[in-house]
C-alpha cells in the first residue's frame, strides 16, 4: 500500500515534465505550422522607392519592366526634397492660400505617379537646416533667427563675404524660442500637411509615405577637418540660449503649469534652480559662477513683442538684431548694453564629461529632436497615419562605422547634434534615417553597420532614406563590388525588418550613387525577386500556403465537347492581385467527381493547369459532374479546395444597362440546382442603380437568386446621382491697390436643384490632359478665387459637385481668357 | 578691441543712412531752410509757423475708390523774402487704410511731403490778407498690402490760395485751398497722388 502511494506521488511529480517532453517531441516532429498567404497591404509590403523624377515617364516605364515587383514589393518613387515656402509677411491664418506653388507642384507629381500606376514618397524640408533661402528674409530681419557658432559668428571667415552666404551657409535656428519663425513654420507646416492629407485621401494607393523635416541638425558648414573640432559648435543664438535656461529651470515656455511645453523641461531641473537661490544651487551642481539668470550676451525676454502680426511689415521687437547690425567677429562685446557681467551663458568649449558641457550638449540634441518631433505631431494631428510619416535624420553617432560607445565619432556628430535618437518620433510617426555606405579604395565607411540594427530596435516600421549600398566618392578610383556582395548588403537591411527603402539614386551623371547599369541594378533585381513574396518576413525560405481558390465557374462547350472551367485569376476576389503575381505559386489542381462530396484524391484528379482556364475533354455530354480546384505552391503544398460546383447547372445570364456593371460581371454562369447566388449591381460614377428586371424585380442590392431554372437578369442604371453646378462662369479680374495689381480669376456658380445632398464643391484646373486639384469649398459657397493668375494665359477650370459619399458630378467646364 | 567694434558699427550705420534717398531730400530741404533763415535775419523780417489740418480729396478715381479722402497734417514755416514775396517750407503727412478691390484685403497708404515754395501777397489789410502760392513737393509714397510693398518718391508741384486772418497781431488764422499733383508709376499703374486740400491752420508770427 505504502509502495503504491509512493508510486502515485512519483507519477504526480513527473507528470508535468512528461507532458512537456511529449509536447516538445510532437512539436519538433511535426511540419512547420502552415501560414496562409496574407492579403497584401501597406503594412506587409516592402516599399522599394527609387530616388528619381516620377515625371520622367520613359525611366519609370523602364523600371516597372526591369524589376519583378510583386505582392509585397511595391514600386515607389521618392522626391528628396521639397520645401514649402510661406511668404514671411503672409497672413498666417490664411496660410493655405499662401502655398499655391507648393500645392501645384505636389499635385502634379502625385497625379503623374497615379497616371503611371506607381507609388510616391515625398520628403519635406523646413527651410531652416535645408533649403536655406526660404527664411532669408527672416534671418536678415533679426539675426537671432540664425544659428550662431560658439564665437557668435554666423559663418566661417571665408564664407561670410559670399553674396549668397545667407542662402548657402547660414542655418536658421531650430529653437522654439524663435517665436516669429516658429509661427510661420507652424502655419505653413499645418497647411501643407492638411493639403497632403487631402491628397492621401484622394490617392490612397499613390501617395503612400511622407517624411520630414528632412535632415534637421545644427549647422555643420564650418567643419574643416584640418582644424580643431572646437571651432564648429552651434547654436548660440540668444533664442537658443534663453530656451536652454528655461529648459533647465522649467520656466517660460517650459513652465510646468502654464508653459506651452510644460512637462518637456530637463528632467533633472525645475524649481530647485529657479531664482537667486536656485542659481546658487545650479552653480554648485555644475561648477559655474553665474550671478544672474539673465543672458551674458544680447539678453532678451519672452515679454518682448515678437511681432505676432507679420503682415504689417513692422517688427516692434525691442531686442531684434537686424542683419545690418551684424559685425563679423564683433558679436561678443565686453561692455555695453549687449553685455552682462556674470550673465548666464552656455559653455563655449567642448568638454565631454564636464557636467555643464554635457547638459548643454543634451539640450542641443533635444532642440533638434523637438524640432523633428513637433512636425511629426502636426502631421499626426492633420490625420496622417503614424505608419506613413517618417522622420529623416542623419544618425550622427553612427556615421561611417561609428557607434555611441566609441570615443571618437565623426565630426558631424559633434556639430550636427543629431544623434540617431532624434529620429524617434513615436507615437506621432515612425523613425527614418539617411543611412548609406561609402566605398573608398582602402576602406568601407559603413553607417549601416551599427546604424541599421539601432534604428531597427526603435520600431518595426522604419525607413532607410537616401540608401546606397556603396557610394563611389568622386575623385577616388573605386571599383564596384560584385552583384552578389551588394545583394548581401540589401538583404542585410531587409533582415532588420525595414519597411521603406529610398534607393539613392536611379541615375546620376557622376556615377557616385548611380544604380542604372551598375552591379547595384543586378543586385536589386535579385533582391526584389527574393523578398517580393515574403510579406516582410525575414525567413526567405518561407513559402506561404495558398488560400482557397475563389470564383470557379464552368460550362459545357458542345462545339469542343469539353467542360470548360474558368478560374477567374484573382487570388482574392476584392483585390487586383492575380495568381501569377505570386512568385511562389506553381499551378492549379483540378478534381472531378460524379457525386457530390467526392474525395480529393489522386483518383479524382483530372489535371493541372498554369492558366486560368481548364478544359476537361474526358466528359460525356449530358452527364452531370462535380468539380473542385485548389492552388499549389512551389513547395508542392496545396491550399484549401474551392467550393464544389456542379456542371452543367442552371444558367444565369447577367446583363447591365449603360452606367454600371454587376458582380459577377455580365455574362452567362452555370450553377448547380438550388444554389443561392448573390448578385451586386455596381453603378459607374455619376450613375445610380434603379432596379432589376427580367427574372428579378425590385431594388434589393445585393440580390440573392435561387437557381431553380435558367434565369436572365438585367441590372438597370440611371444617370445621375450628383448633378454638376449650374451657370458656372469665370472672369479674370484685376485686384488692385493704387499702385499694384494682380489678376484673379473669379469662378461663380449656382446650386443644381436636382441634387439631393451636396457636401461640397471641388475645383480642378485643367492643364493639357492633367486635372490638377485646386480647392474644395463648402456646399454653401458659390465662388472661388484663383489668385495671381497670369495676365495673358487662358485657364480652364472644372467645377464638380461632391455628394456625401465623395462622389463627384460630371465637371462643369469653364474657360477663362 | 571694443572701440574698434563700435567704430565699425558706426561707419556701417552712416553708410546705411547715406544710402537712403530720404536723407538727400531732407538734406536739400534743410539747406534751403538755412538759406531762408539767413535772408530773413538780414531783412529783419518775421517768421510764421502754422500747424495745419486739411481735408485731402484725391483727384484719381482709383485713389478715391480704394482709400478715399481724409485728414492731412502739415507744419509750415514761412519767411518774408522781398516786399510781398514770401518763402515757405512745410512737411505734410497723410495716412489711410483701404481695401484691395476684389479680395478686400487691407492695404495702407502713406504720403509724406517735403514742400518748399513761394507765395505772393495780393491783398494785405490790417486784419486780413490774401496770397497766391506755388511750391515744389517731394512726395514719399509708401503702399503696403499682400500684393507687395512699394516705397518710392517723386517730385510734384502745388498751387494754392490762402486767406490769413489776424484776430491778434501774432496769431494768424489760415484758410487754405490747394491743388497738388505728383505722378508715380512704381508698378503696374501710373497715377497721380495729388488732389485738393482744404485746410485750416492756427499759428504764430514772430
Amino acid at each position: 500500500m505504502r509502495e503504491a502511494v509512493r508510486t502515485r506521488a512519483q507519477l504526480n511529480f513527473f507528470f508535468p515534465f512528461y507532458f512537456l517532453f511529449c509536447f516538445i517531441i510532437l512539436y519538433s516532429a511535426s511540419p512547420a505550422l502552415a501560414e496562409e498567404l496574407p492579403r497584401p497591404s501597406y503594412h506587409n509590403a516592402l516599399i522599394v522607392s527609387f530616388e528619381h523624377n516620377v515625371t520622367d515617364s520613359a525611366e519609370v516605364e523602364l523600371i516597372k519592366k526591369s524589376f519583378p515587383f510583386g505582392l509585397y514589393a511595391w514600386l515607389s518613387f521618392s522626391l528628396t526634397t521639397l520645401t514649402p515656402s510661406l511668404d514671411w509677411h503672409w497672413n498666417l491664418s490664411d496660410a493655405s492660400n499662401g502655398l499655391q506653388s507648393f500645392k501645384t507642384q505636389v499635385t502634379d507629381l502625385v497625379t503623374k505617379a497615379k497616371e503611371q500606376q506607381v507609388r510616391f514618397h515625398l520628403v519635406l524640408t523646413s527651410g531652416l537646416a535645408r533649403g536655406l533661402s526660404v527664411y532669408r528674409e527672416a534671418k536678415e530681419e533679426d539675426i537671432r533667427n540664425c544659428q550662431w557658432y560658439n564665437d557668435n559668428k554666423l559663418a566661417a571667415d571665408d564664407q561670410i563675404n559670399h553674396p549668397e552666404a545667407m542662402n548657402r551657409y547660414i542655418f536658421g535656428t531650430l529653437s522654439r524660442y524663435a517665436r516669429k519663425v516658429r509661427a510661420n513654420l507652424e502655419a505653413k507646416a499645418k497647411a501643407s500637411l492638411a493639403f497632403l492629407k487631402q491628397l492621401m485621401d484622394l490617392y490612397p494607393d499613390t501617395l503612400i509615405a511622407l517624411s520630414g523635416w528632412g535632415e534637421a541638425e545644427l549647422n555643420y558648414n564650418r567643419i574643416n577637418h584640418l582644424k580643431s573640432v572646437q571651432d564648429f559648435f552651434c547654436d548660440y543664438s540668444p533664442f537658443a540660449i534663453l530656451e536652454f535656461r528655461d529648459w533647465v529651470c522649467h520656466t517660460g515656455m517650459y513652465d510646468d503649469t502654464n508653459g506651452k511645453y510644460k512637462g518637456e523641461g530637463y528632467p533633472g531641473g525645475g524649481t530647485k534652480y529657479q531664482g537667486t537661490a536656485g542659481l546658487a544651487q545650479f552653480n554648485l551642481d555644475f561648477g559655474t559662477n553665474f550671478t544672474t539668470w539673465d543672458l551674458k550676451y544680447f539678453n532678451w525676454s519672452l515679454t518682448d513683442d515678437y511681432d505676432s502680426n507679420p503682415e504689417d511689415n513692422v517688427n516692434p521687437d525691442p531686442n531684434k538684431i537686424p542683419w545690418s547690425s551684424y559685425v563679423h567677429g564683433g558679436m561678443m562685446p565686453t561692455s555695453g548694453k549687449n553685455y552682462l557681467e556674470g550673465g548666464f551663458d552656455p559653455p563655449r568649449v567642448m568638454k565631454p564629461g564636464d557636467k555643464f558641457w554635457d547638459l548643454w550638449n543634451l539640450f542641443r540634441e533635444t532642440m533638434v529632436a523637438n524640432f523633428v518631433r513637433d512636425v511629426a505631431k502636426w502631421a499626426f494631428e492633420a490625420g496622417i497615419p503614424s505608419s506613413q510619416w517618417f522622420s529623416h535624420q542623419i544618425p550622427g553617432d553612427y556615421l561611417f562605422g561609428t557607434n555611441p560607445s566609441m570615443p571618437n565619432k565623426n565630426a558631424r556628430y559633434y556639430t550636427g547634434a543629431s544623434p540617431l535618437w532624434t529620429a524617434n518620433i513615436i507615437p506621432y510617426g515612425s523613425p527614418g534615417g539617411t543611412i548609406y555606405d561609402i566605398k573608398f579604395p582602402d576602406w568601407f565607411a559603413r553607417t549601416t553597420e551599427y546604424g541599421v540594427p539601432a534604428i531597427a530596435k526603435m520600431s518595426s516600421n522604419w525607413a532607410i532614406m537616401e540608401y546606397d549600398a556603396e557610394t563611389y566618392p568622386i575623385g577616388f578610383n573605386v571599383s564596384q563590388s560584385s552583384a552578389d556582395f551588394i545583394l548581401e548588403q540589401y538583404l542585410r537591411i531587409y533582415q532588420h525588418n525595414v519597411h521603406l527603402i529610398n534607393f539613392w539614386r536611379w541615375w546620376d551623371t557622376s556615377g557616385e550613387h548611380r544604380i542604372k547599369g551598375m552591379n547595384k541594378e543586378v543586385a536589386l533585381r535579385e533582391f526584389i525577386r527574393r523578398v517580393r513574396d515574403k510579406a516582410r518576413r525575414t525567413d526567405l525560405n518561407l513559402v506561404f500556403d495558398p488560400p482557397a481558390v475563389a470564383g470557379v465557374w464552368g460550362k459545357y462547350v458542345p462545339e469542343k465537347r469539353v467542360m470548360r472551367l474558368e478560374l477567374g485569376g484573382r487570388i482574392w476576389p476584392d483585390l487586383e492581385w492575380m495568381w501569377k503575381d505570386w512568385g511562389d505559386w506553381a499551378h492549379f489542381e483540378v478534381f472531378r467527381g460524379e457525386e457530390a462530396g467526392f474525395p480529393l484524391d489522386v483518383a479524382h484528379r483530372v489535371g493541372t493547369t498554369k492558366d486560368y482556364v481548364f478544359e476537361d475533354s474526358s466528359v460525356v455530354e449530358g452527364k452531370v459532374y462535380y468539380y473542385r480546384v485548389r492552388a499549389v505552391n512551389v513547395k508542392g503544398v496545396a491550399g484549401p479546395a474551392s467550393s464544389e460546383i456542379r456542371l452543367p447547372g442552371y444558367t444565369l445570364t447577367l446583363a447591365a444597362t449603360t452606367g454600371g456593371t454587376t458582380d459577377p460581371a455580365p455574362g452567362a454562369y452555370t450553377f448547380e440546382p438550388g444554389a443561392s447566388v448573390s448578385i451586386q449591381a455596381i453603378p459607374d460614377p455619376y450613375y445610380e442603380f434603379i432596379g432589376w428586371s427580367g427574372d428579378a424585380t425590385g431594388k434589393t442590392n445585393p440580390l440573392t437568386v435561387v437557381m431553380d431554372r435558367d434565369k436572365n437578369i438585367l441590372a438597370n442604371f440611371l444617370r445621375i446621382t450628383v448633378y454638376p453646378p449650374l451657370n458656372v462662369q469665370g472672369i479674370k479680374l484685376v485686384n488692385r491697390s493704387l499702385a499694384q495689381a494682380e489678376y484673379i480669376i473669379k469662378l461663380t456658380w449656382e446650386a443644381n436643384p436636382n441634387n439631393k445632398f451636396v457636401s461640397k464643391y471641388r475645383i480642378y484646373r485643367l492643364e493639357g490632359s492633367n486635372r490638377l486639384f485646386e480647392a474644395e469649398v463648402s456646399a454653401t459657397t458659390f465662388e472661388y478665387l484663383h489668385r495671381r493668375a497670369a495676365k495673358d494665359k487662358t485657364y480652364t477650370f472644372a467645377v464638380v459637385t461632391v455628394n456625401g459619399s465623395n462622389e463627384e458630378s460630371e465637371p462643369a467646364i469653364v474657360v477663362v481668357y | 578691441m571694443a572701440g574698434e567694434v563700435l567704430m565699425l558699427v558706426a561707419v556701417k550705420k552712416i553708410k546705411e543712412i547715406m544710402s537712403e534717398r530720404i536723407f538727400s531730400v531732407n538734406f536739400i530741404l534743410g539747406l534751403v531752410l538755412v538759406f531762408a533763415f539767413v535772408l530773413a535775419g538780414g531783412a529783419e523780417a518775421s517768421i510764421s509757423i502754422i500747424p495745419r489740418v486739411s481735408y485731402f480729396s484725391p483727384r484719381e478715381q482709383a485713389f478715391q475708390d480704394i482709400y478715399g479722402g481724409g485728414p492731412d497734417y502739415s507744419l509750415e514755416i514761412s519767411i518774408p523774402l522781398w516786399r510781398q514775396l514770401d518763402f515757405w517750407a512745410a512737411i505734410g503727412y497723410f495716412f489711410r487704410r483701404g481695401n484691395l478691390t476684389i479680395t478686400q484685403e487691407e492695404t495702407t497708404l502713406k504720403l509724406v511731403r517735403y514742400v518748399y515754395g513761394l507765395r505772393y501777397e495780393i491783398i494785405a489789410k490790417k486784419r486780413w490778407a490774401l496770397n497766391l502760392g506755388a511750391s515744389l513737393n517731394y512726395v514719399l509714397f509708401t503702399e503696403l498690402n499682400p500684393l507687395g510693398d512699394i516705397r518710392t518718391g517723386n517730385m510734384g508741384y502745388a498751387l494754392r490760395l490762402e486767406g490769413l486772418l489776424f484776430p491778434a497781431k501774432h496769431l494768424p488764422l489760415s484758410l487754405l485751398i490747394e491743388f497738388a499733383s505728383c505722378k508715380f508709376e512704381p508698378a503696374e499703374f501710373k497715377f497721380d497722388s495729388g488732389g485738393i486740400n482744404l485746410g485750416l491752420g492756427f499759428g504764430y508770427k514772430f
